[in-house]
């Protein structure tokens, strides 16, 4: 941390946000590729639809390093007569790939997202930042989805978004947390650890900010905080654990 | 375009195949328990041998014949015609027979230390989930244990029991500890779930919300000592079968 010029948490918040901004431009894009191609009716997307989504989606994978994946959640029996439907687009060893569709009804009980909070929070027209948390029958990674309803005259057609593969989006937040003095603790909406200054606070574990000094990292939908506190000693890991 | 198949929490039971017996046995082996775990579902469409062997890393020969072990035992079928194809069949009622079948092929020692190797995958998930949880985890474990309390078959508290010991690796929030439960669980539920082992799908439902509440008040050693002590009790009752046996 020689010779590094020091910052202000503020200014570490708004970088954060920044990065969001970044993503969430990408997630709008894929948001307006939705409202032009899904009706709120049953629908079947067209080819050219379905490769419209699969554009932007790969543009946000292959201009962000940390984004793992993108697409489109549909609101239940809204696509293709199908109960649940994702339209989702995965970093992968050949590039970008469609990450596997539900082939009938039995098959895509196992994920079941409409009981998971960020598309409940997408049906009450709302956007959130979730996680970080193992994406089990999805994508099966430690992710922070970044998600977006869509909503047309009023009609809930499901949700765009991407994913922030903490395997690659840990560093990012960590270089941009040291810039501060303190110890800082980037923590969720759901109250647990994004990324932190030290190796303490591991990315998933719930945090308690009681002692820290907060600033709200708000873009318009993270809803994180920045806990910070100065550096007493060496005690403060041992204090952690 | 070839899509990723089986579904993707499904390939994770690929991770660490054994080769020991061949390799089409061993693949075989892995679905057909990817199938009464309910992980990979009734009625699914294989893609084509081309396209799955190569997404499984094995030869055409050995997919088809890891295949026909699968067809023989009922769990695939395969229909000729405009919408032919193989299908996954999933059988409708557990077979306690198949499974006991297997008990006796494992040694008491074989058994324990399978026991041991879930008790220590158990033991810190739990601790773990109760530092890392989110509120859908806690969801997820209510619905599956109510859901295990009022099951109507065997098969369905197996489903449950392994879906449920998942989530609680997933409460984790660790990869790796989560396909080492599927895995696991793979081998282990299938035993336990033997009607002969008396496992009490109620009581068990029970220990699963007392688990989920240690875990929610965000208490890691109980929660640890909590699955640990279901753990044990359960491979005592497994191997307490196995020893009666021939």
């Amino acid at each position: 941390m020689t010779g590094a010029e020091k910052t202000t948490a503020g200014a570490i918040a708004s970088e954060i946000e920044a990065m969001l901004d970044g993503v969430y431009g990408h997630i709008d894009r894929l948001r307006s590729m939705v409202i032009g191609t899904v009706e709120p009716q049953h629908t079947a997307l067209s080819d050219a639809a379905l490769a419209r989504i699969e554009g932007v989606a790969r543009d946000l994978v292959t201009t962000i390093p940390w984004v793992g994946g993108a697409g489109f959640v549909a609101a239940l029996d809204t696509v293709d007569r199908e109960h649940r439907y994702w339209n989702w687009w995965m970093r992968s060893a050949e590039g970008v790939s469609r990450l596997h569709p539900p082939r009938n009804a039995s098959a895509s009980a196992e994920y079941a997202y409409e009981s998971m909070q960020w598309f409940r929070d997408g049906q009450a027209g709302m956007p959130s930042v979730f996680g970080p948390f193992v994406d089990f029958a999805g994508v099966n990674q430690l992710v922070i989805l970044c998600a977006q309803p869509v909503m047309e005259r009023g009609v809930f057609l499901g949700v765009v978004g991407a994913d922030l593969v903490i395997d690659r989006v840990e560093i990012h937040l960590v270089r941009i947390l040291r810039k501060l003095e303190d110890v800082a603790v980037l923590v969720g909406s759901s109250g647990r650890v994004v990324a932190s200054s030290l190796a303490t606070f591991a990315p998933g574990e719930r945090f308690d900010p009681a002692g820290w000094v907060v600033t709200a990292v708000d873009g318009a939908r993270a809803e994180w905080k920045l806990c910070t506190r100065p550096i007493v000693g060496s005690s403060i890991s041992h204090e952690a654990s | 375009m070839s899509q990723p198949w089986p579904p993707s929490l499904s390939v994770t039971l690929f991770d660490e195949i054994g080769t020991g017996g061949g390799l089409a046995p061993a693949v075989a082996q892995r679905l057909a328990e990817a199938i009464s775990m309910g992980l990979i579902a009734d009625g699914e469409q294989l893609p084509s041998e081309t396209d799955l062997a190569a997404q499984l890393a094995i030869s055409t020969v050995s997919l088809r014949a890891a295949l026909a072990i699968l067809r023989q035992e009922g769990l695939v079928e395969t229909r000729r015609g405009r919408n032919g194809g193989s299908f996954i069949r999933a059988p409708r009622d557990y077979s306690a027979r198949k499974s006991t079948a297997r008990l006796g092929h494992l040694s008491p020692s074989q058994l324990r230390d399978l026991g041991y190797e879930v008790l220590a995958i158990t033991g810190i998930v739990a601790s773990l989930a109760a530092r890392r949880f989110d509120d859908d985890n806690i969801a997820r474990l209510e619905d599956l244990a109510s859901q295990l309390a009022a099951a109507g078959s065997a098969a369905q508290c197996l489903r449950l029991d392994s879906r449920l010991r998942i989530e609680l690796a997933v409460s984790s929030q660790s990869e790796r500890l989560m396909r080492r439960m599927v895995s696991l669980q793979a081998e282990y539920s299938e035993l336990l779930w033997i009607p002969a082992v008396g496992i009490d799908q109620v009581e068990c439902a029970e220990q699963h919300q007392e688990l989920t509440k240690a875990i929610q008040a965000g208490d890691p050693d109980l929660a640890r000592s909590l699955a640990e002590t279901q753990v044990r009790d359960s491979t005592r009752r497994i191997v307490d079968l196995r020893l009666g046996m021939d």
